[in-house]
This record gives structure tokens, C-alpha cells and sequence, in this order.
């Protein structure tokens, strides 16, 4: 199975790309997604501010655990105004 | 877009928002409209500002702009609400939000307001990145 991980603003950056395809297997959260991806690319979560993941653009727990197709979002704290 | 209540506006713009940007809000029923703006700073913790830059996930923040619209609407007596936000970099001295209600009296459009600037800045997947005079640049974090 696959997800679309979608990254922003400071983890944007620090994981070099806005946007991938990941293979995941059955039973894998979304923080287990995000922490496999962004060690690949050498990213440490403790060199990122805390993060929060949405999932279809709804937010989630960290161990949720996402479907075949789903869009996982990886939020940094939110600034807006 | 129409709420139970009234009428619910939002917008993420890449351009300079209107100056007359809420002045389609007011009509005859609406005894008040309050709004607010928010302005990029020209200083930050001693640091000259050139420009902030936005980032959003745009199908989250539309849809979570509506839910702050929404929620305003249920506790306040309001005709009309409206959120838009810049996206990209805006320059100091430009405006970075407007917030605007209209309602039939002043206190739910003054509370109205402050309340979804509020919930603005803790619900809305919006991101921002200062960009100093001096070349460096930062991205801020709420504090």
C-alpha cells in the first residue's frame, strides 16, 4: 500500500522535498511513516519543532494508522495572521 | 458560501488584499461592521523585517477557515464573516489578513472578530518565515 506525504514550511525544508509517494505497510502509524521517510533524508525529529499529522485534511493522533490512497500531512505548529 | 446564519467568505490570496476588500459585507440589515486587519511588521525582537512569507496547506486552511467562520456564526447573532490570508511573501507595511463580520449590533461583530483572529492563528494550517533586512531569515513558531 501507498501514501502521499505532504510536508510544509520547516519540515518542508529540512526534508528537502514538499511532496512524495511512500510504501508503507499494514499497520504502520503515521508518525512511524514520517520518522522512516525523514531518516532516510538524514532528518531527526529532535531538529524539527514539534509536529502534529493530518490525515485527508483532517487532524489525527500520532498512531493513527493511515488507509491505502490517504494524504498524510505533517504540521509544524501553525502561525498563521 | 451560505451558512444557516448568513453568508461565510473565505480566501487565500497570492496578491495584495483590497482595501475595500469587506466593503461588500455591510448592508441594510447590518447595524455594525468590524474588522481587522493584520499588517507585516517592519521590526521583530530588535531585527528589521523585509518581508514575512506564508505558507499554507491550502485544502486544510480553506477548510479550516470555513470551521472558524462556522463556529463565530453558532455563538454570534452575525449576517456575513470573512477570512482572507496572503499566501507567498508580503512585504512590510502590507496587509497579511483581513478579518471581517457584519452583524446588526456592535458587541457580537467587535467579540465576533477577535474571537476568529483568535482561533485563526491555533487552528488554520498556516506557516511563516521572516525574512530580515540583513539577508537571514527564520521561520517563526508560535510563542
Amino acid at each position: 500500500m501507498k501514501i502521499e506525504l505532504m510536508l510544509f514550511a520547516p519540515v518542508r525544508e529540512a526534508a528537502g522535498t514538499a511532496r512524495a509517494v511512500v510504501p508503507t505497510h499494514e499497520g504502520a502509524t503515521v508518525r512511524e511513516i514520517a520518522t522512516a521517510f525523514l531518516e532516510q533524508r538524514g532528518v531527526r525529529w529532535d531538529t524539527l519543532p514539534p509536529v502534529r499529522f493530518a490525515v485527508n485534511e483532517a487532524l489525527v493522533g500520532d498512531d493513527h494508522i493511515p488507509q491505502d490512497g490517504d494524504r498524510v500531512a505533517v504540521l509544524a505548529p501553525f502561525a498563521g495572521g | 458560501m451560505e451558512h444557516a446564519s448568513g453568508k461565510l467568505i473565505v480566501r487565500i490570496e497570492e496578491g495584495v488584499i483590497a482595501e475595500d476588500a469587506a466593503s461588500h459585507l455591510a448592508d441594510a440589515r447590518s447595524g455594525a461592521v468590524a474588522s481587522f486587519r493584520g499588517v507585516v511588521r517592519a521590526h521583530d525582537g530588535g531585527r528589521d523585517v523585509a518581508a514575512i512569507e506564508y505558507e499554507c496547506y491550502r485544502e486544510m486552511a480553506e477548510k479550516e477557515m470555513t470551521g472558524v467562520l462556522q463556529d463565530a456564526m453558532s455563538r454570534h447573532d452575525l449576517h456575513a464573516a470573512l477570512i482572507i490570508h496572503r499566501n507567498g511573501k508580503v512585504p512590510a507595511g502590507e496587509t497579511s489578513v483581513l478579518v471581517a463580520v457584519a452583524a446588526a449590533h456592535r458587541r457580537p461583530a467587535f467579540d465576533a472578530v477577535r474571537e476568529i483572529v483568535d482561533a485563526l492563528k491555533t487552528r488554520v494550517p498556516i506557516w511563516k518565515k521572516e525574512h530580515y533586512r540583513d539577508g537571514s531569515s527564520d521561520w517563526l513558531l508560535p510563542r
